[in-house]
């Protein structure tokens, strides 16, 4: 069943990149009507690799194709003033606007806050960027890496003999776009359908320093992360266990799980000493503890031992890969994957929203758009701008 | 002026983290939260994340982080007295947020089933590391679990990495903790328009998998499992983390444009890169990446990393440094946009914390210390669920309360 869930009396401009792509995906997801605006020769983001097929083309990108489905999408040079005039028009029947552009940049084209809010006083504009909207770095240059590292999240990644790792996709981006994506929620909710709008400006650094939980205290505390013993790992609480067919975590918080712990390894002598009830002691000498399981762990499989654990209500997981959890029985029977037909592309399975919502279902409803997709629609029928008019904007590559 | 969320009133019966987060978050922008917690079945969190000391469990870090601004309403859910309590808030709530395994709330008879009987329009969100239903649907799981199930720490390091270790962020909390608090206002929405509530079944693992969205496609579409790619992107090259001068001081660069390439060219003089026809394409330099990687950590070597950044900054070439939390607090950036604040906690003391990165022009965050356990007990039974004080001090001495 297709459904549009419980946002689709909004509308959401989306001129973001990778900074905020992920939290209007969400609002996208929620039944909001998301268009995502282009400039004529496409997003930046349609050109990143992998594509499907390995076949570089402006509609094939794999990233383009997951972050913009349930969006529709039209193109519009926003630097021309004709541009500047439709999209004006637009903010006119929408809720948000979603932008990650440099400090300035939108002001200098007349289509800053200031401006948007004469136009329709109850807009809400998110400002996503690297660095946000004041302090001395505001205008500096960022990526992906460069806002991983700069989030604190590097200082606690890889082992110690090595430079520090980054995440395999931009995850302080992604942190940012789901704060960005809160505040809208926050701020729609409290605007109600008469209240003023707000400026929402989301830091990508303080949205990354946020994910430090719940290492931000101890860290600015004592400098580091306490634990791992002596085991060569940046920062390392909590470290995984090699078994027979790959790698498990075992996750102990509560006394009880400690006590579980000791049964599923049949109760090994070193943790007789009272001071392995104490889990800040644990957590200091998790070195010594990993070698006390191997011996259990090394003959066992991940699946014995997620089972095993579960048995004794001791949280294991076994440590898989992407293609291990998309093919395992809880995401198939949760069906998070679902199939979406993209014209060009063909018919795929996607991940699809992380959340069930009982009163109003969420699903895919349609695939990512092509570059244009939705022109006719919104600048015709939408906006009713006539033929003439749309083939002259057209010659003028503004669309 | 009056705070976006005001007027709501949440029922808290979750620990942890992602609960913890999405309350804390509505706490801090109006919404009144009222976390049921007690000695006998306290937060997890309040045990965990302790600083140096004895155990006390109001000494966690992490849970003095998680629980801001949030009200503490110690009682017994090991009594039927305590229960009822719990649904009598239940019932003058709007939000009921937990995440607890589904038969614990079964048995405290809070489950949403129950609570529609007798609270129809209640928004109610089950936050579980597999979600509901499915083989592992009652399944227990903490954050730490659900990067390696999800697939994260597989390929978050090296190639070359003895083990697949990843890192001590754990990610999906986070993703989760947000993703759950939209649904939950965009329920809240329906809900004021149409006067019905409904359960959001939150799946943790799902939430974090949900940001590695094209990664998954590799695997659909392509037929590829992604393999660990280290700090290379394919988007941008030269792109990585270089050594710099100092022990364990490591800068970041990423060239992401064919501007950005030419411009690292005049940083580091370097005219025989630029009139090198193959690296002025993007597929060229990731070709020779590993070349490129080695000549730039000739020249970092001799650099301390903020110098790195400034250099290459004034070029606007992407690039920073690994801060570490004490980098952090020494950054003028971060200080004057306030990213972290210092709170005093009576029993912790004075420690900083990150701020609330949902900066809006007109409402501010509300950011206040976390609470004692059971420190809003009597307010809470008085103000909202009117009972009267001898009935508090009866309910005391029951140890239904304050216990």
């Amino acid at each position: 069943m297709t459904t549009n869930g419980p946002l689709s009396r909004y509308r959401v401009l989306d001129l973001s990149d990778m900074k905020a792509d992920l939290g209007t995906l969400y609002l996208a997801h929620l039944g909001a009507d998301v268009i995502r605006i282009e400039p004529p020769e496409g997003h930046s983001t349609r050109w990143i690799p992998p594509f499907a097929g390995n076949i570089p083309n402006v509609e094939r990108s794999l990233y383009y194709l997951y972050r913009n489905v349930n969006k529709r999408g039209i193109t519009l040079d926003i630097e021309t003033s004709e541009g500047q005039e439709i999209l004006k028009r637009l903010v006119k029947t929408s809720d948000v606007i979603v932008e990650c552009f440099q400090p300035g940049y939108l002001n200098s084209l007349g289509l800053g806050y200031s401006n948007l809010k004469e136009i329709n006083p109850k807009i809400i504009m998110a400002s996503v960027t690297d660095w946000g909207q004041s302090g001395p770095r505001r205008n500096f240059e960022g990526s992906p890496i460069v806002a991983m590292a700069m989030s604190g999240a590097m200082q606690v990644a890889g082992f110690q003999d090595k430079a520090p790792s980054d995440a395999p996709n931009a995850m302080a981006y992604d942190m940012a776009a789901v704060y960005a994506g809160t505040g809208i929620m926050i701020a729609l909710y409290g605007r109600g359908d008469d209240g003023e709008g707000e400026w929402l400006d989301i830091s990508v650094q303080e949205a990354g320093i946020a994910g430090l939980f719940p290492w931000s205290v101890p860290m600015t505390t004592y400098g580091t992360v306490p634990g791992g013993g002596d085991f060569p790992v940046r920062g390392a609480s909590m470290l995984i266990y090699q078994c027979k067919d790959g790698y498990v975590k075992i996750a102990g918080n509560v006394p009880r799980h400690w006590e579980a712990q000791k049964e599923l390894i049949g109760k090994p002598d070193i943790f007789e000493d009272e001071a392995w009830d104490d889990n800040v002691f644990r957590r200091d000498n998790a070195d010594v503890m990993r070698i006390a399981y191997e011996e259990y762990i090394q003959d066992r499989t991940m699946q014995e031992l997620f089972d095993a654990g579960q048995e004794l209500g001791l949280p294991i997981t076994p440590l898989q890969s992407l293609g291990s959890f998309a093919e395992s029985p809880q995401t198939k029977s949760r069906e998070f994957f679902q199939p979406v037909n993209h014209q060009l592309v063909g018919e795929y399975d996607y991940p699809g929203p992380p959340l069930r919502m009982m009163g109003t279902p969420l699903s895919l409803r349609k695939s990512a758009p092509l570059l244009g997709e939705d022109n006719y629609e919104i600048y015709s029928v939408e906006l009713e701008i006539n033929d003439d008019e749309l083939n002259n904007l057209k010659s003028k590559g503004v669309i | 002026m009056s705070l976006p969320l005001e007027g709501i009133r949440v029922a808290h019966l979750g620990q942890g983290a992602v609960i913890p987060e999405l309350c804390r978050v509505m706490a801090e922008f109006g919404a009144e939260v009222i976390k049921v917690e007690s000695q006998v079945y306290p937060d997890f969190m309040r045990r965990g994340g302790r600083l140096d000391g004895e155990p006390n469990l109001n000494n966690s870090a992490g849970y003095n982080e998680a629980n801001r601004n949030v009200k503490s309403f110690a009682v017994n859910l090991r009594s039927e007295e305590g229960l009822s309590l719990v649904r009598d808030l239940v019932k003058v709530s709007d939000v009921v947020a937990e995440n607890n395994r589904a038969y614990v709330t079964r048995s405290w008879g809070l489950d949403y089933d129950s609570v529609k009987e007798f609270k129809s329009d209640i928004v109610y969100i089950s936050s579980n590391g597999f979600g509901r239903g499915g083989p592992a649907g009652e399944f227990a799981a903490f954050g730490p679990n659900l990067a390696p199930y999800l697939g994260l720490n597989y390929l978050w390091g090296h190639p070359d990495d003895v083990e697949p270790m990843g890192a001590t962020i754990n990610h999906p909390d986070h993703i989760a903790g947000k993703v759950g608090l939209m649904a939950v206002l965009a329920a809240l929405d329906h809900r004021n328009r149409t006067g019905e509530g409904q359960f959001i079944d939150m799946s943790q693992a799902e939430a974090g998998a949900s940001m590695l969205g094209e990664r998954f496609l590799e695997y659909t579409v392509n037929g590829h499992d992604p393999k660990p790619r280290g700090n290379d992107a394919p988007y941008a090259s030269p792109n990585g983390v270089y050594p710099c001068k100092g022990e364990d001081r490591w800068c970041v660069i990423s060239v992401m444009t064919d501007q950005h390439w030419v411009s690292l060219c005049e940083a580091m003089d370097r005219e025989d890169w630029k009139k090198d026809s193959e690296l002025n394409e993007l597929s060229g330099r990731l070709n020779r990446r590993d070349e490129l990687n080695q000549e730039i950590t000739k020249w970092t070597i001799e650099l301390e990393p903020e110098r790195v950044m400034e250099i290459l900054q004034s070029y606007r070439i992407p690039s920073g440094y690994v801060q570490n939390s004490l980098d952090h607090l020494a950054d003028p950036h971060l200080k004057e946009r306030g990213g972290y604040i210092e709170l005093d906690h009576p029993v912790a003391g004075v420690h900083t914390y990150p701020g609330n990165p949902i900066r809006f022009s007109r409402s501010k965050a509300i950011i206040d210390r976390a609470p004692l356990i059971g420190e809003h007990t009597y307010d809470v039974c008085r103000d909202v669920l009117g009972i009267s004080d001898s009935e508090i001090e009866r309910l005391t001495e029951l140890k239904s309360i304050g216990y």
